[in-house]
């Protein structure tokens, strides 16, 4: 069995952490006591490894409770209770301490032992290399096999016309250049339930609804009969600096006015909008002040 | 109005928003906040254009500003850094707004500003119309539309229209800074109720063409001499279909092109020089459109 130590969810462990190996058997001695069976989901070790050691500090614990948290499948709730308990203080593992003091850690000689052979560079697959098939419907302009491009000769595979050659920022000015980079590069959510996850765009809802409130827009009274109700949903908003920076996370509250009849719910109706020639008159006339 | 998701506590399950005031998204609401803001404009000395609405200016002695409204943002411009200064200060008295110095990004257009000139492009759009056409990885081609091309509509509908008529709406507007597809856009939105095949594939060309330069725009030059200069032309029987001749004009100020138009005209001419005509009748309108007096734009600066 393979250890894949690099997609192992062990975000902030120490650094020589994944380099030695670990007895998984500190965490299963809890289970038993609450007489929970639940699969273990830490990676066997491989088999050519001739010493298992328990971890030999403390700090192991924390971070293998945490990744149980984590875990995407159904936990038994009590579980997690548990496991909430035994998270800020660590007596209940006394036992498993102690043991772990009174061995004495193995020397880290075991190391080169653990990390399999580098395979020999003379010898190379036959196999066609190429981007994975899954990736076909996707403009990738990066990928192509390092192995494609050296022994093949002839254009990298790949976008045969990526975008990049074509689209060119030198001209601008080193300040302007930050701005369209700063502009293509952010993303407003669509929807309400998609805003509301974070607590961003939910402190800018409630900012927008004390504002309203502050103006008197509306007051709450029962709807009275024969009115239609206008609906009314959330727009977001990134607004930016001048120089292209976020300045803040707007959400506006609109009303659906479209579902408003002419003449019953409104009379007139205008837009103050520039025909796009006095826009540019206006753009020669400011260009030619300086 | 419905009240919004979030504002309800238990038990007020029946209430609804009695509105006071106008909110974003009411029909009444753009033209209640233009009549608030032209009166507040107005009563500090600026004149309502009668060309272009949203256009207001002031001028006084020798300082001369200029103000241009789109729903809300707001350009203002004039020979005088004082006076704009002042106006800016009093639409802070009385809206509550922000200033974002020289203009950056406006409508979607990039404005990049040098002692030379303006520079307009907008080639975020530009990129965005190519992505949602899925060409990201296509080749460019040189030119927007195959030489002598007649589109007719001879050869499949489409399944979906919308598709079509959507990318032909969004390379319309791209035309704001793009007179080099004006031709070919106008041509395509001869066939936005009935699109068929070929005239999608025209479409995508165009978005391929794109491609090939997806930042280029109009410069406005500092360096001007605020001439108008109109020229006109006309395609005779361009459109094979109804027979009916074409219009072409631009317009410069200076050395900057400001206004082009490329139009079928509305009636069939008979000889080439009627159609010629005509097209100088469209161009001789926005020339009077754009004339020192209606527009009020540039007595003084010259």
């Amino acid at each position: 069995m393979r250890f894949h130590e690099n997609t192992f969810p062990f975000a902030n462990a120490k650094p020589n952490f994944f380099s030695q190996h670990y007895d998984p058997s500190p965490i299963p001695l809890i289970t038993p006591d609450h007489n929970l069976s639940i699969p273990f989901p830490l990676p066997k070790p491989p088999s050519q490894t001739t010493q298992i050691h328990p971890p030999n500090t403390q700090s192991t614990h924390p971070t293998s409770l945490r990744t149980y948290n984590r875990l995407p499948k159904p936990i038994d709730h009590s579980l997690n209770q548990s496991l909430s308990i035994a998270h800020p203080n660590p007596p209940p593992t006394p036992l498993l301490l102690e043991s772990d003091i009174l061995e004495p850690p193995t020397p880290s000689t075991d190391i080169n032992t653990i990390i399999p052979p580098t395979p020999t560079p003379s010898r190379r697959s036959s196999r066609h290399a190429g981007p994975p098939a899954k990736l076909s419907d996707y403009v990738c302009s990066n990928v192509y096999t390092a192995q494609s491009s050296s022994f093949l000769p002839g254009p990298p595979k790949g976008t045969r016309y990526p975008l990049a050659a074509y689209v060119s920022y030198h001209r601008y000015q080193p300040l302007h250049r930050s701005f369209i980079a700063i502009i293509s590069n952010v993303t407003e959510p669509r929807s309400y339930s998609e805003a509301a996850t974070h607590p961003e765009w939910q402190a800018a809802m409630q900012s927008e609804l004390q504002a309203l409130q502050h103006n008197g827009t509306w007051s709450l009274t029962p709807l009275p009969t024969g009115k239609t109700l206008i609906g009314c949903r959330w727009v977001y908003k990134v607004k930016h600096r001048s120089d292209g920076s976020v300045e803040r996370l707007k959400a506006r509250l609109v009303a659906k006015g479209f579902t408003q009849l002419e003449g019953i719910d409104y009379q007139d109706t205008f837009s103050p909008t520039a025909k796009i020639v006095s826009v540019r008159c206006l753009l020669a006339l400011a260009a030619a002040r300086g | 109005m419905s009240p919004p998701p979030g504002l309800l506590r238990q038990g007020e399950d029946q209430l609804v928003c009695h509105l006071h005031k106008s909110l974003y998204g009411l029909k009444q609401a753009s033209r209640q906040w233009f009549a608030k803001f032209s009166k507040a404009i107005c009563s500090a000395g600026f004149e309502q254009s009668q060309v272009d609405h949203s256009l207001f200016t002031r001028q006084r002695d020798k300082s001369f500003t200029a103000l241009l409204i789109y729903v809300d943002d707001i350009l203002i411009t004039g020979n005088d850094p004082i006076s704009v200064a002042l106006t800016k200060k009093l639409l802070h008295s009385q809206f509550n707004l922000k200033d974002l110095g020289p203009v950056k990004y406006f409508l979607g257009i990039e404005f990049s500003a040098s002692k030379n000139g303006i520079f307009i492009a907008q080639r975020k759009y530009a990129l965005e119309i190519i992505k949602d056409a899925g060409l990201l990885r296509a080749a460019p081609v040189d030119t927007p539309m195959e030489r002598g091309l007649k589109l007719s509509n001879k050869s499949d509908l489409l399944t979906n229209p919308g598709h079509f008529r959507r990318l032909v709406g969004r390379l319309i507007y791209l035309t704001v800074s793009r007179p080099d597809i004006t031709y070919v856009v106008h041509v395509l939105s001869r066939f936005m109720h009935q699109p068929r095949k070929l005239h999608m594939e025209a479409a995508l060309r165009v978005v391929r063409y794109l491609k090939g330069a997806p930042g280029q725009g109009l410069f406005f030059s500092s360096n001007t001499d605020f001439k108008l200069r109109a020229y006109s032309d006309s395609h005779w029987a361009g459109c094979s279909l109804t027979r009916r001749s074409t219009t072409g004009y631009c317009v410069f100020l200076g050395p900057s092109l400001i206004s082009w138009r490329s139009k079928r005209q509305k009636t069939v001419s008979l000889s080439s020089t009627e159609a010629e005509y005509r097209a100088m009748t469209g161009a001789s309108c926005e020339l009077t459109i754009l004339d020192l007096d209606s527009l009020k734009l540039w007595p003084v600066i010259s």
